[in-house]
């Protein structure tokens, strides 16, 4: 028998291998190990105090807060986004006038950094900004000191501009199973006078199941970890009425740098994105042959 | 001694040496190279803007050239996020020689015992500077004051005339604020009688804590948090009624918006001095000392910057070398001179230029009456806890009493944990 290291295949996996233990595995371990520990990088002890973070975690309001927020985002944006995202991608699919260009704007803030993004829809939120005079023109009272500075709208505010930025790269997603189909489906349904909606509900949709799965949890990890418009926009802020949980284990870890706590927290984070993911997997046949 | 051979491998025993023999030159030349090397020392530092920068550099390349010997390397930290870069270094032992900290951050580090105890060198240089309370922890001294500044009132005269108000009696009592406020809030048009922060760190407490302490207020009593006492509600429910005339946004857009002539009161710093005379469209506007509660005195808050030794550092000579540069009273008045800051060496506070404008003079007057962040190494969490209460009344969804109430169960409960 050959010495492991004289093995090709070793040598092939090592590169992967030792970063993913690196960079993945040990992190992922030594922060389950810092959530039992009250550890602070300036404080550095890393003694094993037991299961007090979570216990605090019960019982911060701020946690619960950040929960609420983060559901909420996600309950909101996802189907919305998921929705949108299939219409557009039917419409820019039939042959339109200037399908290109509408496939590329739908797409544009996709490919824009997410930072320029939320710093143009800052501004576009102030008191002062566009929306508002638009709101106003409406015949809607916009909030006395702008959107991102009232706790009623600052969350909305923030769900908007992301289902626009997100929208464009679930669409093409869509747009490319959407061009996969056999044209054979759409034969078939029109020989036996299936309406349009009869064809979307009944051949489209079953067919585009995998992808619609892959968007929604897709999406849903993402949409869980919604960090940057948060810190760009409103930090948390107004009274925490935009503080998600990544906000929170950010402020406790990287602003605080009560590390354990923030382990703690991330994993109380972990724990809710895999339920969820789990749950629409399950309800949405991963791994289900498609039957047309 | 020959080297024992893997048979076989041959080749690769004979490139090993060849690489070996590289490395050892090079090593070698390294050894050679270091002898006449300079000693670099580095320097984190927050002034970035245009103003400031090149007079940072003009101070850096002066010291070069009176110390042939010393490089001195400069790294721009920016407020945002310099204290999550400068805990990450101490946590990492990757700490500059020589540090600029804010007055409120100083505490934390020198109470782990993470900045070189500088008490033996400053004790002799203690009345020529001013605010040294922030770098003492525990009788000992870890740094330097260098740039002092507070926040005073502001007042657009424009818009006191406007609103028949006598510009030339700004608020010297908080009811006197608080009805010429109202008086410019209800003019017509954009404007708005306050400029009130909203959700930044490290602002809001700095409007705040000088209301309750002008009310009379302390913020331990005995170890304790003493927020929720008359003082603090009193502050709190002030504070709270100046919003209600005020605009919300972040520190910038509101100085913007007091040098568009928009806004009738706003606390602000020296850098709104300086934008408000650069700019040939501001306002009329004037300078006054912070209004005090009707009981009691005026208080403002002041800020500082501080140069620290951390301790990891190895040439602490050298730094020390540096500092005592940058301290000199010319080099002190030059770079406050550009910014706007206060010199905390007395003697360069004391230049006519300072007393002698009318403005200027308003700072140097308030700072006699302003008080630094209060030692605590949690200070960073404390203040957050803090600003939370005031957000809590300024939102209008909790009482004062209530937030202050809250604020305080959630510090005393921060004290409490090892």
């Amino acid at each position: 028998m050959k010495p492991l290291w004289r093995r090709p295949a070793v040598w092939l996996v090592a590169p992967w291998a030792i970063s993913f233990v690196a960079f993945w595995l040990f992190p992922l371990g030594f922060a389950l190990y810092l959530a039992f520990t009250s550890y602070s990088p300036l404080g550095g002890d890393l003694s094993f105090v037991g299961p007090q973070n979570f216990v605090r975690l019960w019982g911060d309001g701020d946690f619960w807060q950040a929960a609420r927020n983060t559901l909420l985002f996600v309950g909101v944006t996802v189907p919305v986004t998921t929705a949108l995202a299939l219409g557009l991608a039917l419409l820019l699919n039939s042959r339109i006038r200037g399908r290109g260009l509408f496939r590329a704007a739908f797409f544009f803030p996709s490919i824009t950094s997410l930072v320029v993004v939320a710093l143009v829809w800052t501004a576009l939120y102030t008191r002062d900004g566009v929306l508002s005079s638009v709101a106003v023109a409406l015949g809607f009272t916009p909030p006395e000191h702008g959107f991102l500075l009232s706790t009623s709208t600052a969350l909305p505010a923030i769900m908007l501009l992301d289902v626009w930025a997100a929208v464009g790269y679930y669409m093409l997603l869509y747009l490319a199973a959407l061009q996969a189909l056999p044209a054979e489906y759409f034969e078939s349904a029109r020989l036996l006078a299936a309406s349009r909606w009869q064809t979307l509900r009944f051949v489209i949709w079953p067919a585009l199941r995998p992808m619609t799965l892959l968007v929604l949890v897709l999406n849903t990890i993402k949409s869980f970890q919604v960090f940057i418009e948060v810190y760009v926009m409103t930090r948390g802020g107004p009274l925490g009425s935009t503080r998600t949980l990544v906000y929170f284990v950010y402020n406790e870890g990287l602003v605080k740098f009560d590390m354990g706590y923030a382990s703690a927290a991330a994993f109380a984070l972990f724990a809710l994105v895999a339920a969820v993911s789990l749950v629409l997997a399950r309800r949405l046949g991963f791994g289900k042959e498609i039957a047309v | 001694m020959p080297l024992r051979q893997a048979p076989g491998a041959p080749k690769v025993s004979v490139m090993m040496r060849i690489l070996g023999g590289c490395l050892l030159v090079l090593v070698c030349a390294g050894c050679i190279r270091r002898v006449d090397e300079k000693t670099t020392i580095t320097w984190w530092q927050f002034w970035t803007d245009s103003r400031a920068k090149p007079l940072i550099e003009e101070l850096v390349a002066t010291f070069e050239g009176a110390n042939p010997n010393i490089n001195v390397e400069v790294v721009d930290l920016t407020w945002a996020e310099g204290h999550q870069k400068i805990v990450v270094a101490f946590a990492t032992g990757t700490t500059p020689d020589v540090l600029e900290l804010g007055s409120d951050w100083v505490a934390e580090f020198s109470s782990k015992g993470l900045l070189l105890d500088l008490t033996a060198e400053a004790e002799r240089h203690l009345n020529q500077f001013a605010m040294w309370e922030p770098v003492a922890y525990q009788g000992r001294i870890y740094g330097y004051p260098w740039l002092l500044g507070t926040r005073v009132l502001f007042y657009n005269k424009d818009l006191m005339r406007r609103a028949k108000v006598d510009t030339t009696q700004p608020p010297a009592t908080w009811s006197e604020w608080l009805s010429q406020a109202r008086a410019i809030n209800n003019l017509k048009g954009d404007v708005h009688g306050f400029a009130a922060n909203t959700f930044e760190r490290h602002r809001l407490y700095k409007k705040f804590l000088p209301l309750f302490w002008s009310a009379g207020g302390e913020l331990f009593v005995d170890g304790k948090c003493a927020l929720n006492s008359r003082a603090g509600l009193e502050a709190l429910t002030f504070y709270r009624e100046l919003c209600k005339v005020g605009v919300f946004d972040v520190q910038r857009e509101l100085d913007l918006a007091f040098q568009r002539g928009k806004i009738g009161f706003t606390i602000s710093g020296d850098w709104l001095l300086q934008q408000l005379r650069r700019d040939p469209k501001s306002p009329r506007y004037g300078l006054a000392l912070m209004p005090r509660a009707d009981t009691g005195i005026s208080v403002s808050f002041a800020g500082g910057e501080y140069l620290v030794v951390p301790k990891k550092s190895v040439h602490a000579q050298e730094a020390q070398l540096f500092i005592d540069f940058l301290l000199q009273p010319e080099n002190n008045l030059k770079l406050c001179r550009a910014i706007g800051f206060v010199p905390a060496h007395t003697a360069a506070a004391a230049n006519p230029y300072f007393t002698e404008d009318p403005h200027l003079n308003v700072f140097n007057r308030q700072l006699e009456s302003s008080r630094a962040t209060p030692v605590h190494p949690r200070w960073v969490e404390i203040e957050e806890m803090i600003e939370g209460a005031v957000e809590r009344a300024m939102y209008g969804g909790t009482s004062p009493d209530s937030a202050l109430e809250r604020a305080c169960s959630d510090i005393d409960q921060l004290l409490s944990r090892p």
